[in-house]
């Protein structure tokens, strides 16, 4: 029985250690050791979940340990996951057992897929993605790793999405758009044009949001 | 603003036609994949890359990316 350990234990710590309590694995796989976090006293005020273990930082991996990240935003996700990585923990992938993952569709090591999430046929998700309750990933789409995917997000069929793209709430890609590496979708935006990486992109149709 | 750059904006806002089917003098609405969604695509690039809003209707006056770009151009020294 592996020991899994969720990194981050503020709001979405405690919803991912909720859905790791409803995945096939708990207690067969594993078993949920507690968090890490920075700030100890995180579960003050909040019962019935295991304890804050240490912070990242001064964690030393067990043999039987193996690790989520619970953090919803790209960079600190990538900052800490790299971190367990480098230490040569182990991540697993969490998918609710009312997600559908169709036919030839694959996803990486470090996945959260929430509940009621629908991967469609022939998609490519990479490593450590976060798939939101509600979201719908088109056919023959790719996620490329440390991607982050809202909530009602909608992707068409041949999306390409590159490496540390942030999907917010209720956006819409349109098929066979690419979104380019660690491009932001703003909420609720329809993506018709091809998204350059690094841009912020809002509003139907999506346009870059402007600095000055 | 380069006229090159323009017609290579221009040709990414279509997803099946080869780049190496437009120059200056393409006669766009001649074009099988045009539709009014690469319009507005068409209309959003200009504003994104440009900072200039054209309307349907200077979409609608112009035969080729030449004659647009002449429009954008004219807008931008406005």
């Amino acid at each position: 029985m592996k020991n899994l350990i969720i990194i981050g234990a503020r709001g979405y710590g405690r919803v991912i250690y909720n859905l790791a309590l409803a995945c096939q694995g708990y207690n067969t796989e594993y078993n949920i050791k507690g968090f890490l976090d920075d700030n100890t006293d995180a579960m003050d005020g909040f019962p019935n979940y295991p304890p804050v273990i240490s912070s990242v930082e001064t964690y030393t991996v067990q043999p039987d340990d193996v690790f989520v990240c619970a953090l919803g935003e790209v960079e600190s996700k990538k900052k800490y996951s790299e971190m367990i990585l480098n230490k040569g923990g182990e991540f697993i992938s969490l998918i609710h057992p009312t997600a559908n993952v169709s036919t030839n569709s694959v996803y990486g090591k470090g996945c959260l897929i929430s509940f009621n999430a629908f991967i469609s046929a022939d998609a490519h998700i990479g490593d450590h993605v976060t798939i939101q309750p509600f979201t719908m990933v088109g056919h023959n789409s790719v996620v490329g790793n440390w991607c982050h995917l809202d909530t009602h997000m909608f992707l068409g069929g041949y999306v390409q999405l590159e490496d540390d793209v942030t999907i917010h709430t209720g956006a819409i890609v349109h098929p066979h758009k690419k979104v380019g590496k660690g491009a932001t979708v703003g909420a609720g935006a329809v993506v018709l044009r091809n998204v350059k990486e690094y841009t912020t992109v809002f509003g139907n149709p999506a346009m870059k949001l402007k600095t000055e | 603003m380069e006229l090159k750059d323009f017609v290579q904006n221009f040709a990414e806002q279509f997803d099946d036609t080869d780049t190496s089917e437009f120059q200056a003098g393409t006669a766009f609405r001649t074009i099988k994949e045009w539709s009014s969604l690469v319009a507005l695509n068409i209309i959003a690039m200009i504003d994104d890359e440009y900072n200039v809003q054209v309307k349907a209707e200077d979409i609608r006056s112009s035969t080729t990316i030449e004659d647009l770009y002449n429009i954008v151009k004219t807008k931008m020294q406005q």
